[in-house]
């Protein structure tokens, strides 16, 4: 029993060999020269330049994103300032007077009149809808370029239009890109 | 095993590792991310020693060690700025030291030097040296340095998943719930794995093991 005892008290497990390794440690000087070469290593990153992939990629995102705004600037422009043309362009009193579109219109308004027992109501009614709710009279624009390189920040482009009694303003500003376009009618 | 002082006296002991822990971690990563660079000396000093030991254990090179744990302070502090605190720093720079490590070794593939860390003095007078120097009946000191080899030895023979499970448990002193965080994994597959592991050790050091 005393030996069975004895060997149980010599006897060494695995997890106790192993715990031996937190005796492997550095000194003190091995600290020193550790804290010293991390800290430049450090600077080094803080300072290194990124490769040139990272740069190339970083810098065509920046443009794609700076071109992307300006375009749908120039679209969304570009629209309001087509809309009313097109607008205009089915105005029985317009510049260019009736076109193909009205008087296909009319044709079939008149056969419609034709067919209807009431020819002066329809024709009213055939007037009435076909005068835009709104005229564009006016478009003012300005520009305030302070250069490419200051990330087009000031621009703004202005549409206006009046139309007598009504007055109304629209505003879209394109966030990020300092564009604002504003519509009045 | 009660006399061995500081040998046994785990590293990083587990309970300490609470809620107050990590927000000190987190408050001091918060400084970082808010430009005081500085602080960030603060976490390298909590946690470079034990970093630097799982990473020597796991790679047997003092030198590649020393590496290895500056580049996994440069690796976090590189990506602070994303750390968003979903797990604890500590879990966090662990896991980069491990990951970073695998990596290197993978890549040195059959290439393996060993450089030891000197071994504490304390440890030949401890406890379990008086038992292993009257089990082998050699002289101390030859003891110490032999079993380090042989301990180094066993330990890269295993795989590096199941090194690491050792050595974040019984070297490190870390739960299975903490390992299975760090390494991704079930707190069934980091006691299957450990298990395993012990069985390996075992044959390997059954010289010393009676």
């Amino acid at each position: 029993m005393a030996d069975t005892n004895n060997s149980h008290e010599k006897e060494v497990k695995v997890e106790e060999l192993l715990r031996l390794k937190r005796a492997e440690r550095p000194g003190q000087v091995f600290w020193n020269t550790f804290d010293r070469e991390l800290h430049q290593r450090m600077l080094q990153t803080l300072v290194k330049k990124d490769p040139w992939y990272v740069q190339v990629l970083r810098g065509v995102s920046g443009r794609i994103a700076q071109t992307a705004a300006v375009g749908a600037a120039a679209v969304f422009l570009a629209l309001m300032v087509m809309r009313p043309a097109l607008v205009d362009s089915t105005r029985p009193n317009g510049a260019n007077g009736a076109n193909g579109a009205y008087l296909a219109l009319q044709k079939n308004a008149l056969d419609l009149v034709n067919s209807a027992p009431s020819v002066a109501a329809a024709i009213s009614d055939l007037d009435s809808n076909l005068i835009p709710d709104y005229q564009i009279e006016a478009i003012s624009g300005s520009i305030t370029d302070s250069g490419y390189a200051n990330e087009y920040s000031p621009d703004s482009f202005e549409l206006a239009s009046y139309d007598r009694d009504v007055y109304a303003m629209d505003s879209v500003s394109l966030g990020g890109t300092g564009l604002a376009i504003t519509l009045v009618y | 095993m009660a006399n061995s002082g500081s040998v046994t006296k785990p590293i990083f002991p587990a309970q300490e590792k609470t809620l107050t822990e990590r927000d000190l971690d987190w408050a001091v990563v918060r400084k970082v991310q808010a430009g005081n660079v500085g602080a960030f000396d603060q976490l390298v000093q909590k946690y470079r020693e034990h970093i630097f030991s799982v990473i020597y254990n796991m790679t047997s090179n003092r030198e590649d060690a020393s590496d290895l744990t500056q580049e996994t302070f440069i690796k976090a502090f590189q990506a602070i700025a994303r750390f968003r605190g979903k797990s604890s720093f500590f879990t966090w720079i662990y896991r980069i030291a491990i990951n970073h490590t695998m990596t290197f070794l993978k890549k040195r593939n059959r290439r393996r030097f060993i450089s030891y860390e000197k071994i504490d003095e304390e440890v030949s007078n401890s406890e379990i040296f008086e038992r292993l120097t009257a089990n082998n009946r050699s002289e101390k000191g030859v003891l110490v340095s032999e079993l380090q080899e042989k301990l180094n030895d066993a330990l890269q023979k295993l795989s590096l998943r199941h090194r690491t499970v050792v050595i974040l448990h019984e070297i490190e002193g870390l739960e299975h719930a903490q390992i299975a965080e760090i390494t991704k994994t079930s707190i069934g597959t980091v006691r299957s794995r450990l298990h395993y592991a012990k069985q390996q050790l075992q044959s390997y050091l059954q010289d010393y093991i009676t």
